[in-house]
């Protein structure tokens, strides 16, 4: 309980789909990865942090020096602090802009390939890895301290795909934040995982924490 | 007046009868449905003729809300029955009969002791067929309402979760459904007040002009019909929309769209 270095911690959580209750710790700075084959509840685990689906199990998220619990703080507050970024992403307004409260900045869109007329466009007509990226940054704006990332580069190329994680890997240095990322792939894992924090989910087996 | 007899309507029925046979010639399925649905029409109103002559005579308190306690239930159940996502059995009849009750009720009540003052206020032959007047215009359009919610959450659910993830609350996540949703159950309303007295004669007016009462007396009534109706379709639409908005969150607000039921 008192690490002082812990900075999101998780005890016995169970979704529906997992295969077992998951317990583990992250410290400021620190990239967890998650694999696993489709249908091992990698996603409803994530969701299960986030609030955002029924499940059991204890969430607690360091503010200010204290822990705040997941189920004694209003679930919007909670979903801004420890974000869920979904694999496919969705728009619900005609331009892409007008789901930020803030214009972007050009290097913010550099730094991961967008070019600024994108920013005006309407979602439909922007590929899907256009839409993740944007979709990131959507989420980044609100200054989450956990990021939870379901497989958010699975349309990207090799060269944005890098400059994704560069995004990710600055953002949890430089604002004290952790991050869970589901991935498939082996590479991107030895790329970004902190000291061996990786958890293989499987649909029959435990996952170790 | 003129009266009609029954063998005059015996006789128009086979219009009906023939546009079935027509119907059916042309591709289409539901002809018994057509028929069934007629048959029904004039079994209500004639039961209800009887009824209402029964209720009409009596002038008892008790008989009047027991009428429209059947017609309040039976509105909010057809509400229900026209969704093709329906929320389990009883918070959907419940959230239909809050809706329409809570304004028809409260919009019926206020009319009669405060506009037309029948004596008693409860006069059935004023109040029966004014409820009736609001609850078939309120109904068609609360369905309308709640039918497009319903549906779009179904469709929109990752719009609905995007937003959700980011910290938005269940009422900022479903309000862009919730616009739609009102757009389609006023839009009809709206375009029903542009046709009045242009492109429509409203059915209660050309009854009462039918039954001999000076145009201008009958405009008054349908005017004060077209009111209430706008207030009750409006009001109704906006309860019916925030209890079923609150029926697609859990008390953590996450969406919980197993609560709705696909109708076959």
């Amino acid at each position: 309980m008192t690490n002082p270095t812990s900075l999101f911690k998780t005890k016995s959580i169970y979704a529906s789909g997992m295969g077992n209750p998951i317990s583990l710790r992250l410290s400021a700075g620190q990239i967890g990865m998650i694999s696993g084959e489709s249908g091992s509840g990698k996603s409803q685990f994530l969701k299960a942090l986030a609030d955002l689906i029924e499940h059991q199990g204890e969430t607690f998220v360091l503010d200010n020096q204290a822990w705040l619990d997941q189920r004694k703080i209003l679930p919007a507050h909670w979903r801004k602090k420890v974000m869920y970024f979904s694999a496919e992403t969705a728009w619900w307004l005609d331009k892409i802009s007008a789901h930020f409260n803030e214009p972007l900045s050009d290097e913010t869109l550099s730094a991961i390939g967008l070019e600024r007329r994108l920013f005006e466009q309407n979602p439909d007509q922007l590929s899907s890895g256009e839409k993740q990226r944007f979709a990131l940054l959507r989420g980044l704006a609100y200054q989450p301290t956990v990021l939870l990332l379901d497989e958010i580069t699975a349309n990207l190329d090799p060269k944005t795909e890098q400059q994704v994680e560069q995004l990710i890997q600055d953002y949890v240095q430089q604002h004290q934040a952790c991050a869970l990322w589901i991935s498939h792939d082996p590479q991107q894992q030895t790329r970004l995982a902190s000291s061996a924090l990786h958890w293989q989910f499987s649909a029959t087996a435990e996952g170790d924490a | 007046m003129i009266l009609i007899s029954y063998w005059d309507l015996v006789a128009l029925s086979s219009l009906v009868i023939l546009l079935g046979v027509v119907l059916w010639l042309n591709g289409f399925k539901r002809v018994p449905s057509l028929y069934w649905s007629t048959t029904r029409m004039a079994a209500q109103l004639l039961f209800m003729g009887v009824w209402l002559t029964y209720v009409f005579t009596s002038e008892n308190f008790w008989l009047v809300l027991l009428v429209s306690v059947i017609m309040l239930g039976a509105a909010g159940y057809e509400i229900t029955r026209r969704q093709q996502y329906r929320f389990t059995k009883w918070h959907a009849v419940l959230i239909g009969f809050m809706s329409i009750s809570l304004t028809s009720l409260v919009l019926l009540v206020g009319v009669l002791t405060l506009t037309i003052q029948p004596d008693p206020w409860y006069q059935p032959q004023y109040a029966i067929p004014l409820l009736g007047m609001l609850l078939g215009n309120s109904m068609t359009a609360i369905g309308l309402g709640l039918d497009t919610m319903t549906r779009n959450a179904v469709q929109m659910r990752a719009r609905i979760e995007a937003q959700l993830a980011l910290g938005k609350t269940a009422k900022q996540s479903l309000d862009f459904i919730k616009q739609q949703s009102l757009h389609s159950a006023m839009i009809p309303v709206i375009n029903m007040l542009v046709a009045a007295g242009i492109i429509s004669l409203p059915g209660m007016m050309t009854g009462q002009i039918l039954a001999g009462i000076a145009p201008i007396e009958a405009v008054k009534y349908q005017i004060l019909i077209m009111l209430l109706i706008v207030a009750s379709t409006g009001f109704g639409t906006l309860i019916a929309l925030h209890l079923a908005g609150k029926q697609l969150f859990d008390h953590r607000q996450r969406l919980r769209l197993e609560g709705l039921i696909k109708a076959k």
